[in-house]
């Protein structure tokens, strides 16, 4: 009875750990996604020519801090113009491309570098203009920072939960077998061979827990994927840590195989430290 | 080379607080030896033979086992010692959840005998002490001589060198009384080394051997052949 209470304990308790998990990779990638479409947006002055704003372009891309770097001449900076104010003919009849400057839109690797790039353009001589959404940015530093803390401190949590349901079910067993245990110690068995069973039975309810909440969280996120709920299908990869992608059902093979391992570990160390508690031989 | 003591009790004092239950404790048995451990109850018999596993250790002075003083025994290392000396315990100590022949087999298990010798050495013990047709038994089946019989096989089973009985005879009848006492007397001349503690004695009177009586934690006297009057 115990067991069956302890095992369910678990599932439930690994269930919410690995829905953590994969809520914390969805963040992730969607974090990802959009610090993508943050950017700076580098204006240059007529007297700059393209070749040379070409230049500077071959050269940023170079840098390790920047993801791409997209340039837009002045040419193509008048037909986007004009797409957006196509419903305005006289706006658009006393446009010349001379008007607007050519830019380079340079996006970072990590949004955090955003800044430093930024301010390395500032007060050049040939720069007309920097644009730089820093509120877009820092939001997104600020929300994927809650996220990541979140994420770890309800981990950890439900982590240390499951570790009391060991510990308590072991500590349970071990009053059960009290007297047996005494027994055992008078008739000549060793430390290990008292403390063996106890240890072999916390890893089974723990890896038990653990492989059906690692087999429900598989199936859910397969039919996730499959329903194409939240775009899953479209996105196709997500970003497990930083910028480490792989495919969605990827993850979730990953997924139970984490979920699996840490059942092993918990009921490993959980008894451990149950017997070593509790077991005084 | 092994000396021909096979316990000895060195000057052991045993006090609970400010309560002294064993005082200058000191006496030596040999290999081999049958000896009774008298003295009514509270004495300190259970306490001397406690002293002898480790169960309770001594306030002072040294208690040396097949020539291991077992202070310098850590507890994680005493199985080794407990594996010398099988206990028939006052209360029986049986596992309840274990038939009988489970109860014999566990002084084999803690040895991590393999599966063959326990399946062929625990009939044997048992027939022995005439509990062959019970082996498959819930010792909740058992009678009380049967379950004294029993705690016998179970100290028997893995050939300690040293028994010990705490009151074998006092939760019996008279009738499986004399046969527990036969069945020790038939190991003592095995070669098995017998420390019985009792305050029976009518038993004590009638079997003519080694006597060392306590009284109110204190030797008070030990006789080659003994006898004990209340």
């Amino acid at each position: 009875m115990i067991s069956t209470i302890s095992i369910l304990a678990i599932f439930v308790s690994f269930t919410l750990l690995s829905f953590i998990f994969s809520f914390s990779v969805l963040s992730n990638t969607a974090m990802n996604f959009l610090q993508k479409q943050v950017q700076v947006r580098v204006f240059f002055k007529d007297s700059y020519n393209q070749e040379n704003i070409l230049n500077l372009k071959a050269e940023l891309e170079k840098d390790p801090r920047i993801m791409e770097v997209g340039f837009t001449s002045k040419d193509d900076a008048l037909r986007i113009f004009k797409d957006l104010s196509k419903n305005d003919p006289i706006l658009q009849e006393s446009l010349t491309s001379n008007i607007l400057p050519a830019s380079l839109e340079i996006r970072a690797n990590d949004v955090k570098d955003l800044d430093d790039i930024a301010n390395e353009f500032t007060g050049r001589e040939y720069i007309d203009s920097v644009k730089y959404l820093k509120d877009i940015k820092d939001t997104f530093k600020y929300y994927s920072s809650i996220i990541t803390i979140v994420s770890v401190i309800l981990f950890l949590l439900f982590f240390i939960v499951s570790f009391g349901i060991i510990l308590s079910t072991i500590r349970i067993n071990i009053f059960q077998k009290k007297d047996e245990i005494e027994t055992m110690k008078i008739v000549g068995a060793s430390d290990e061979f008292i403390q063996r069973p106890f240890i072999s039975q916390g890893v089974i309810y723990a890896m038990v827990g653990s492989f059906l909440a690692g087999l429900f969280s598989f199936i859910t996120l397969v039919l996730m994927f499959v329903s194409n709920s939240l775009g899953l299908k479209d996105i196709k990869e997500v970003y497990l840590l930083g910028n480490i992608k792989v495919h969605f059902l990827v993850f979730a093979i990953i997924l139970v195989v984490v979920i699996n391992l840490l059942g092993y570990l918990l009921g490993r160390f959980g008894s451990k430290a149950a017997v070593d508690n509790y077991l005084k031989i | 080379m092994l000396s021909n003591s096979i316990i000895r009790f060195e000057n052991v004092f045993k006090a609970y607080g400010d309560e002294t239950v064993l005082e200058n404790i000191d006496f030596e048995i040999k290999r081999g030896e049958f000896v009774f451990l008298i003295g009514p109850s509270g004495a300190g018999k259970s306490t001397v033979l406690k002293l002898l596993n480790k169960e309770e250790t001594p306030t002072s002075g040294k208690i040396i086992i097949d020539d291991v003083d077992l202070e310098t025994v850590d507890y994680s290392e005493m199985y080794k010692i407990r594996r010398k000396i099988g206990v028939i315990f006052q209360d029986f100590r049986v596992i309840k959840s274990r038939n009988v022949f489970e109860n014999v087999a566990v002084s084999l298990e803690v040895t991590e005998a393999p599966q063959d010798v326990i399946q062929e050495v625990v009939p044997n013990i048992l027939e022995m002490v005439g509990l062959q047709n019970k082996i498959l038994k819930k010792t909740s089946e058992l009678s009380g001589g049967e379950i004294q019989r029993l705690t016998i096989a179970r100290a028997l089973a893995h050939e300690p060198d040293i028994l010990v009985a705490d009151e074998p005879t006092g939760m019996i009848d008279p009738k499986a009384a004399g046969d527990v006492m036969n069945l020790l007397l038939e190991i003592n001349k095995l070669g098995t080394t017998v420390l019985m503690a009792t305050h029976d004695y009518n038993i004590v009177n009638h079997y003519k051997k080694r006597v060392i009586k306590i009284e109110d934690g204190k030797i008070i006297s030990d006789k080659k052949i003994g006898s004990y009057h209340e």
